[in-house]
């Protein structure tokens, strides 16, 4: 951490507008770009409009990739220009030997070069390495059947919900196989190795809907190595995590299934008033009899209903189809016990 | 085929060397003999690299979402990495260029270690063949530098692919070994260490590279292999892709600069012969040459720049890549002030050592993007990092392996070949290694993973400008090698013409 701190001293040294990384906002990322001259503003422009700047870091790292190609373009301009006047001159130079001073200068310079081109990248991967307090933390790992990200309350998903100009601390899962969480639109890419645990952060700056992608080469699909990180406008993370956050668990069983019934989007495919929707109405559910599709009968008990919520697949009530996803891992057990309460309940 | 004495007539010290008439050229000796086999047997690599590569370039634009595709694309890449690194990258210049000229150039007949040389030449067909039995069973499909845990699994042929890295390593080895024996034992009688060629200088140091650390990828490949048999676990635990490639990249980092220090080797020689220094090596030039050397050896970290928890250390390896362009900004300000005092003139080998100078620049600043924390963490496994290495190997180093042959044709053969053409051909080389790869870097910064046929990033336009540029590229190498192999044919009558008159 010592190593971090000097490196980020030495860039407030070097760039005294530098933003320290807790604070950096959206709004200080003209700041950060002042180094970039103004010649080169269409061009940045230009990047910006292909990929977008959706992070903290994003301005940063355009900033310091600006200021290596100025100079990469400045200096394959010299290079092959000095070998066509070379070739082209009408007549020969003075012999002689090169003096020593043009050398030593040489060197000089391409080190200073190196030095600010170091400092300038340093700078923001020594805040990329230290994670701000109070970040939302959200853990992720590249599973079997493609991206899950997890979030406080233990809600598991597959799309990876940010909120704007708020930190957000990243705990990978290392797999069996390595992998890497790129995000091009924030400039982020964290490797993480077979079977290690790795911390990162970002803080989002732009709403939108911005591409997850593992870049190692893989024999998976390659639809599962893609996820959707969406960044949500002002209010709408909190809103987002309030949904999923489900009902409070010390309610009463049955008041609980009631409320996880109409928070958890049952309510879409499932009527309590006799309906028939996409799938099976839970009116008079012990009542009535329960046929499979494979012709088998099924006790109306606690076990079914949990089943049901967490494997639908495993058994499909005749009539309809197996269309229902698998809430495993997004409901508490408390919610799960609580709706197989209300369900009966209902006559 | 003559043999190299009746063709190679005009090189002052072909007349010194014992006849090698009935010799068969499979067992010869003869270090010119040996260039002209490495050449024939790298130029074979080369096409079918290139052949590769154009199926590479189309696969993407063409065809995609099958698990097919998918599995034929790896094959594709993994065979083209293993022979355009192992077989053509790695050997061509010290094979060719180094074989024909680093005697001539140190005033000796013979390399140090002639039996050596021919082992070395023959260790590389042997690992050819390990290649190509590679490429007929089940062609690899790891990549060419075996990214675990995935070589560990694979059912393709890994162990064959193994097996020829093992000999062409070897001949590597071989190789360097007799290179530094050959710039080493040349002293004495009045030469001292100052008087030794720019060209001795570098080749010697890339020789002294390979000898150094070929030994760590023969360990490398033995624990993987231990492992891929189930003998060793030492590649079981976590973290272990990272373990390996620490293996690797301690042999392909230095490798890959040695194939930049023989490129140098070759640019420093033409330009010393177009400038004021023919031959000679300032002591700048020769201090950057130790330079890059060294920190050749040190900076093998980068490739796993952010996958250890070592912020520290990834800051160190950062600063010593970074450092190594130090000394190249230093050697193309050295090769520009002796082109100034001298009367060069627009050949095409210096056409093309002016490509391969561009090319490396170009390549050497890519490699800083990738250097630099911030944006190296941004970059990694995107095409950027393989625009990059193209840049080095394709624009530089075979650009100074074209520049070197264009030097050398009228000697090898005793008939320059067409400037002209040459020049064309240069022209389209320059234009297309640019066009093909200047792409693939834009692409990545988008986000276009490397080695995967879904293109995410950006639009199609760019893809079909690096096919452009790609067979700009191929245009350019048919057409200079067209005009080598007329002008050789050109060359037989022209000196039995001589012969008669």
């Amino acid at each position: 951490m010592n190593f971090l701190a000097l490196i980020q001293a030495a860039a407030a040294a070097a760039q005294p507008t530098a933003p320290a990384a807790a604070q950096a906002t959206a709004a200080q990322a003209p700041a950060a770009q002042a180094p970039v001259a103004d010649a080169a503003a269409p061009v940045a422009q230009a990047a910006k409009e292909l990929l977008p700047q959706a992070s903290t870091f994003a301005a940063s790292i355009d900033d310091s990739f600006l200021l290596i190609l100025w100079f990469a373009v400045f200096l394959a301009i010299v290079v092959a220009g000095a070998f066509a006047i070379m070739v082209l001159r009408p007549s020969a130079g003075t012999a002689g030997s090169t003096s020593r001073a043009l050398y030593r200068w040489s060197a000089v310079g391409a080190f200073a070069l190196v030095a600010v081109f170091f400092v300038q990248g340093a700078r923001v991967w020594a805040d990329m390495q230290v994670v701000p307090r109070g970040a939302v933390p959200v853990r992720v790992a590249l599973e079997e059947k493609g991206w899950s990200f997890t979030y406080p309350n233990g809600y598991v998903t597959n799309e990876l919900h940010l909120p704007i100009d708020r930190a957000v601390k990243l705990t990978f899962q290392g797999a069996s196989e390595p992998y890497t969480f790129a995000v091009p639109a924030f400039r982020l890419q964290i490797a993480v190795p077979v079977g290690t645990r790795r911390d990162a952060w970002v803080q989002p700056t732009l709403a939108g809907d911005w591409e997850v992608r593992s870049t190692v080469p893989s024999l998976r699909k390659a639809e599962e190595l893609v996820a959707q990180a969406t960044v949500h406008a002002e209010g709408g993370y909190e809103k987002w995590y309030q949904d999923i956050s489900g009902p409070p668990l010390d309610l009463p069983p049955v008041e609980l299934g009631q409320r996880s019934y109409q928070m958890r989007g049952c309510t879409q495919c499932h009527t309590v008033d006799g309906a028939k929707l996409v799938g099976p109405t839970f009116k008079g559910f012990l009542a009535r009899e329960h046929r499979m599709k494979d012709g088998s009968v099924v006790d109306p008990s606690d076990d079914y209903i949990k089943e049901s919520i967490l494997d639908p697949q495993a058994k499909v009530v005749e009539g309809f189809e197996p269309v229902m996803p698998s809430f495993k891992g997004r409901l508490h057990e408390l919610e799960v016990a609580g709706l197989a309460a209300y369900i009966k309940s209902l006559q | 085929m003559n043999s190299s004495h009746s063709i190679g007539s005009t090189n002052p010290g072909a007349a010194a060397k014992p006849s090698a008439g009935g010799e068969l050229w499979f067992f010869t000796q003869d270090h010119r003999r040996l260039a002209w086999m490495y050449a024939i047997v790298i130029g074979l690599s080369l096409v079918v690299g290139t052949v590769l590569a154009v199926g590479l370039g189309l696969q993407p634009l063409t065809g995609h979402g099958t698990a097919a595709d998918a599995e034929s694309y790896r094959r594709l890449y993994s065979m083209h990495g293993l022979v355009m690194v192992f077989l053509v990258a790695l050997p061509a210049l010290p094979g060719i260029v180094g074989n024909w000229l680093l005697p001539e150039r140190l005033g000796v007949d013979e390399m140090a270690w002639p039996r050596m040389n021919l082992l070395a030449f023959q260790l590389l067909l042997v690992g050819c063949v390990f290649f190509l039995v590679a490429f007929f069973a089940t062609p690899l499909d790891t990549g060419w530098d075996f990214a675990l845990p995935y070589a560990l699994k694979s059912n393709s042929s890994v162990a064959w692919g193994m097996l020829g890295i093992v000999f062409v390593a070897a001949s590597f080895a071989t190789s360097g070994a007799n290179i530094v024996a050959t710039v080493i034992t040349s002293r004495g009688a009045g030469r001292c260490w100052s008087d030794l060629p720019f060209f001795a200088w570098a080749m010697g140091a890339a020789g002294l590279i390979q000898a150094i650390v070929t030994p760590v990828l023969l360990a490398a490949l033995a624990l993987l292999f231990a492992q891929r048999e189930g003998a060793s676990d030492v590649f079981a635990s976590s973290g272990a892709d990272v373990r390996f490639d620490q293996w690797f990249w301690f042999w392909a980092h230095p490798a890959l600069a040695s194939m930049l220090l023989a490129a140098i080797a070759v640019i420093g020689d033409v330009v010393g012969e177009h400038g004021d220094r023919p031959r000679g090596a300032s002591r700048a030039s020769v201090l950057s040459v130790m330079a890059i050397t060294v920190f050749a050896f040190a900076g093998w970290g980068i490739h796993v720049l952010g996958r250890t928890d070592s912020a520290a250390c990834d800051a160190a390896f950062s600063a010593l890549v970074l450092a190594s362009g130090v000394p190249l900004i230093v050697l193309i300000v050295d090769w520009v002030t002796t082109l100034e005092r001298g009367e060069a003139r627009a050949t095409t080998a210096l056409g093309y050592a002016a490509t391969s100078v561009v090319a490396l620049t170009v390549g050497g600043m890519a490699g800083v993007f990738l250097a630099v924390p911030g944006t190296g963490a941004h970059l990694q496994n995107t095409s950027f990092s393989t625009g990059a290495l193209h840049f080095l190997v394709v624009g530089g180093v075979l650009g100074a392996l074209l520049a070197g042959v264009h030097q050398l044709w009228p000697r090898w053969i005793g008939v320059a070949a067409r400037e002209g053409w040459g020049k064309f051909a240069c022209f389209l080389f320059f234009v297309g290694v640019n066009l093909a790869f200047v792409p693939l870097c834009v692409r990545g910064y988008l986000g276009q993973p490397r080695r995967t046929l879904e293109v995410v990033a950006a639009d199609e336009r760019l893809g079909w400008y690096a096919v452009l540029g790609a067979g700009l590229v191929v245009g350019a190498l048919t057409l200079a090698a067209w005009n080598l192999v007329a002008t050789l044919l050109d060359s037989r009558a022209v000196l039995a013409k001589k012969e008669a008159d």
